[in-house]
């Protein structure tokens, strides 16, 4: 094309910011708009869970993969829009459709403190704090028993209001993959933006250090904690979508195994690439659900015992393949067909 | 392209998960069994299962019901409230499911109502707690127990037996102690008794000396120990080696013989603690007129037989929720070709139940109450020359 | 607030640092030598636990079970580095921790299928009992946790500073290309580090027995003491651990004694998070940096 064209283009694209939609995102969307009419009502949950958790993943990418921040703790997050959402249809009867907005808002507000707290460490200890502050989370919650139903929970949180066309479980599951996929679009958009190419220099897994980015001229706490902030409204946003769904929270959902789990799926999916939360949280939950059902067929009895060893194993297997995560696959594969050519 | 590859196949690898086997239609009863075979509450699930499996083989090996036989599939919910609402949807919708029992922790069970109301299929769920009673809907029943049923009976000991009249309540931070927590005061005070310290500790703690330095200074002239997990029995050992004398009840989970075998100097001090427990692991000494003591006298040696241990509360929960179901479903004989029909059949067996004596209890259901427990069944048991005995039941 | 109860708050908290400093000194080990976040050292603790419960009720005397438990135990550990940690050694840290998480499933629930699902516990060693003093008591087992603990910093610290092996760990931990470059096989010093953390585990699974019970799922609860102590006191240096490690315990009983009941976790866990923020390279700063 011209350079005079291409010069347009730009000029034209600085005036008025598209997103950039990934084509796999627009087939992604095809695919789940289809499934409801082939698969059960199970199989849907399901989707519902990996993609929850995806969404959430997705916001620990944000930090992790752009922003080189471990964090231990997205189980805030999840949990604070969960318990938010629920306690304002619960105690003011709003609807949950303006709960969900607030829900995020609470998390996003709740983490920008934090963020400014402990994001000026670096490092290791990051992981530390952050667990430390999930389980600050849980122990609270069960402690404010009065507000938050204590250890036991709250239940009977009421349904989003949508047009009865589909079953409540289709509905929750079109509206999380849709969450997803915006998320999706949201998280690529940012990776390759200028904001987004500043975060990756910072990344302390990367190569960057973190003098680069002073020396570009930018605001690196700023990034840090907006990342941060960024990833706890994910976060928030998800949770309170799972408290209208499932209709019942307990402080355990939101506990440091799930932060640890959403940390795992990432890591399995590639964390450096936002379709990396979505691949791992499937893989996590296919892998469960998978063992769930070969299970019992191969072994007779109670087999939960065997389905953790065999989880065990197969994660420390994938990881021990893909060290990069899942979605290094296809380039791994690149690279052993090429060597095999020469 | 790739990354659409990568992820269908794992959406296949979940479209095949999921999938399952097609809903067994035929001539067996599929009864699903939700419990935690993994995470916090393993030793109740685990336990529970086994008493449901025993009493299935039982089921089976005289003939089945109405000359069909029981299938039980199980299911782990692994602690999780998530994976306990997924588990029985997955009994439900994927297996095919005609009822399920859910012996999960109560926060568990309450994921486990909405869908046993959304698809219309009867369910039983294990939670003692009277706080869950409103919210059980039209199609989920609790055979089991509620505080304000047995409560009674540790503070009848107390009050009665060793003469107290104040009391120290080390309470569980979890929601079956905060049940119980909720009851224990209202409760006390009616028999004119009164909680005045309450302190808490975590089901896995494992040094609870500050909390009971506590109870010791508070004066209290007993103390109720109210958890499920491990902690509750250290508590006991710990109390009585601090030189904290004063009599003790506590709840189910204290009376295991693996704590007893643990700790047996500290158990077997005078006085023994008091726990609440059920009657086959003390049936021999039932006085003879009691109605329930051949059935716990067979129940005990059968599992005796089958899995070379006692068996504990969970245990006999099992069992009763199938010998629950065994029975509407004799009275029922759903029709297995209409399988919508045919748990609303059942259902209507379960809301008719009269006067079923189990081991936890005898039930009458009916439309408005789904717990209908008419005669609780707890016994209140101690420790002397190692062995179980009875201290009160609930008549005394 | 009685004289009593606060003295008995100091004791448990001081049982309870040295279970944590014990748990974070095996998190040390790994990561000083490696720079792995060994997250399967709660682990090692219940495995060294239940193999000596196993073999006391096979009739070995209580010594020669705690001897096997750890070699058992050390196995494990070796294993954990030869097929889990070694070929993956140049991924990022974050999968080497997520591949010990693994590595921790796979134990939990071999010792769930082995064990089942009950607890044990094990009598106090030499059948010592509870001494009282001033309106407290100590149990019986709480001097051999904290006499443990002790052994297992003096031991340390001679093995690292007076031992040629401990030197060449050190090394190691201080500068890898170095310590290649004297004839110091990295990998060695690596699956050393991980049998010495699980070997380190296992004493401590045992010691803590008696007084705590084991089960097949009280390693990750002390997995994240342990972190926490470690974290907290700085894991680049022993001493860090240790002072971590009493810093969460003092926490944790001081809070539970003397702080209103159901906010005491809360309350405790707050205390440490102020100390994190407070100072996040840890307590104690690492060797060669201003104090």
């Amino acid at each position: 094309m011209s350079p005079i064209v291409n010069r347009a283009k730009e000029r034209a694209a600085r005036l008025v910011p598209m997103p950039r939609v990934p084509r796999a995102a627009l087939i992604l969307l095809a695919v789940v708009a289809v499934l409801p009419l082939i698969g059960s009502a199970y199989l849907m949950s399901i989707l519902i869970k990996v993609g929850l958790h995806a969404v959430i993943g997705m916001g620990l990418i944000l930090l992790t993969g752009l922003a080189g921040q471990v964090s231990l703790g997205q189980g805030v997050f999840y949990g604070t829009g969960a318990y938010v959402s629920a306690l304002l249809c619960l105690r003011f009867g709003i609807s949950p459709w303006l709960a969900m907005p607030l829900a995020a808002a609470a998390s996003g507000l709740l983490a920008a403190p934090i963020g400014r707290a402990i994001l000026r460490l670096r490092g290791i200890i990051v992981a530390g704090v952050t667990l430390t502050v999930n389980l600050i989370f849980f122990y609270l919650v069960v402690s404010v028993s009065d507000l938050t139903g204590g250890a036991t929970g709250l239940s009977q949180i009421p349904r989003f209001e949508y047009p009865k066309v589909v079953s409540y479980t289709t509905f929750i599951f079109y509206a999380v993959w849709l969450l997803a996929v915006l998320c999706l679009i949201l998280t690529t958009n940012l990776a390759s933006s200028r904001v987004g190419r500043a975060l990756k220099s910072v990344n302390v897994l990367g190569h960057g250090t973190e003098d680069t980015p002073q020396v570009l001229g930018i605001d690196v706490m700023h990034f840090k904690v907006a990342a941060y902030v960024g990833a706890a409204v994910f976060a928030g946003v998800a949770g309170s979508v799972y408290a209208h769904h499932i209709s019942v929270i307990e402080p355990h959902t939101f506990s440091v195994q799930t932060s640890v789990l959403v940390a795992i799926m990432v890591v399995l999916g590639g964390v450096t690439n936002p379709w990396g939360a979505i691949v791992g949280s499937a893989l996590i939950v296919g892998l469960t659900e998978l063992l769930r059902e070969v299970a019992p067929i191969v072994l007779g009895g109670p087999t939960g015992s065997y389905e953790l060893v065999a989880y065990g194993v197969v994660l420390v297997l994938t990881l021990l393949f893909l060290p990069s995560g899942l979605c290094s696959l296809p380039a791994r594969i690149e690279q052993w067909r090429r060597g095999r050519r020469l | 392209m790739r990354k659409l590859g990568l992820i269908l196949s794992c959406l296949a690898l979940l479209a095949v998960g999921a999938a399952g086997c097609a809903s067994g239609g035929g001539d067996t009863y599929r009864v699903g069994y939700l419990a935690s075979q993994t995470g916090p509450y393993a030793a109740l699930g685990l336990a529970s299962t086994e008493g449901a499996q025993l009493a299935v083989k039982q089921i089976n090996d005289a003939g089945g019901i109405n000359g069909k036989l029981v299938e039980l599939i199980l299911i782990d919910d692994k602690g999780t409230a998530t994976d306990s609402a997924l588990g029985a949807q997955k009994l439900v919708e994927v297996e095919g499911v005609l009822t399920l029992a859910s012996a999960t922790a109560t926060a568990l069970s309450h994921s486990v109502i909405p869908v046993l109301n959304e698809n219309k299929t009867p369910g039983l769920i294990i939670s003692g707690t009277g706080l869950i009673m409103d919210q059980l809907g039209a199609w989920t029943f609790k055979p089991s127990s509620c505080e304000f049923d047995y409560i009674p009976l540790p503070l009848k000991y107390l009050r009665d037996d060793m003469g107290a009249t104040t009391i120290a309540a080390m309470i569980e931070n979890s929601g079956y102690g905060e049940g119980g927590e909720h009851y224990l005061s209202p409760i006390a005070e009616d028999m004119g008794m009164e909680v005045i310290e309450t302190q808490h500790f975590d089901p896995a703690a494992t040094d609870m000396t500050p909390q009971l330095a506590n109870v010791k200074s508070s004066g209290a002239d007993s103390m109720i120990i109210w958890g499920s997990g491990p902690a509750g029995a250290l508590a006991i050992k710990q109390a009585r080696e601090m030189g904290i004398m004063i009599p003790i009840a506590t709840t189910p989970a204290q009376s295991s013989l693996r704590y007893y075998e643990s700790f047996a100097d500290f158990y077997e001090m005078d006085p023994a603690p008091a726990c609440l427990d059920n009657k086959p692991t003390i049936w021999p000494q039932l006085d003879d007129s009691d109605p329930d003591k051949a059935m716990c006298q067979k129940f005990e040696e059968d599992f005796q037989a089958e899995y070379g241990r006692v068996p504990g509360i969970y245990e006999a929960i099992g069992t009763s929720f199938i010998w629950f179901i065994a029975d509407a479903l004799e009275r029922a004989d759903p029709d297995l070709g209409d399988l919508e029909n045919a748990r609303s059949q059942l259902r209507d067996a379960y809301e008719q139940t009269e006067n079923l004596s189990l081991i936890i209890g005898t039930y009458t259901m009916s439309p408005d109450d789904h717990y209908g427990r008419v005669v609780p069944k707890e016994v209140l048991v101690s420790f002397k020359d190692g062995e179980k005995v009875l201290v009160r039941t609930h008549y005394d | 607030m009685e004289a009593s109860t606060v003295l008995q708050s100091l004791i448990s908290g001081l049982t309870l640092g040295c279970i944590y400093a014990a748990l974070g000194l095996g998190l040390f080990v790994v990561y000083g030598v490696t720079r792995v976040l060994n997250l399967a050292q709660g682990e090692f603790v219940m495995l060294g636990g239940m193999l000596t419960v196993s073999f006391c009720s096979m009739g070995v005397p209580l010594l020669g079970a705690i001897i096997l438990a750890v070699i058992v135990t050390i196995i494990s550990g070796a294993a954990l580095y030869v097929l889990v940690i070694k070929p993956a050694r140049n991924a990022s840290g974050s999968t080497l921790a997520f591949l010990t998480v693994g590595f921790a499933y796979a134990i939990e629930g071999i010792t769930l299928l082995v064990w089942g699902w009950e607890y044990h516990s094990l009598t106090n060693f030499l059948g010592s009992s509870s001494i009282h003093l001033w309106g407290a008591t100590i149990f019986g087992q709480a001097p051999w946790v904290v006499g443990m603990t002790v052994l297992m910093v003096v031991g340390l610290y001679l093995f690292f500073g007076r031992t040629m092996v401990g030197k060449a760990l050190r090394a190691c931990a201080d500068e890898p290309l170095g310590a290649r470059s004297v004839g110091i096989s990295v990998e060695k010093m690596a699956l050393l580090s991980f049998v010495l953390a699980a070997g380190l585990g296992a004493v401590a699974g045992a010691t803590i027995t008696p007084l705590t019970m084991t089960a097949y799922n009280v390693g990750v609860p002390l997995t994240i003491k342990g972190l926490l102590a470690a974290f907290l006191g700085g894991i680049h240096r022993a001493e860090g651990v240790i002072v971590g490690g009493l810093l969460v315990g003092f926490a944790e009983a001081l809070s539970a004694g003397l702080m209103p009941t159901g906010y005491h976790d809360a309350i405790a866990l707050g205390l440490l998070l102020v100390v994190f923020l407070a100072r996040p390279q840890g307590l104690l700063p690492a060797r060669g940096e201003a104090g």
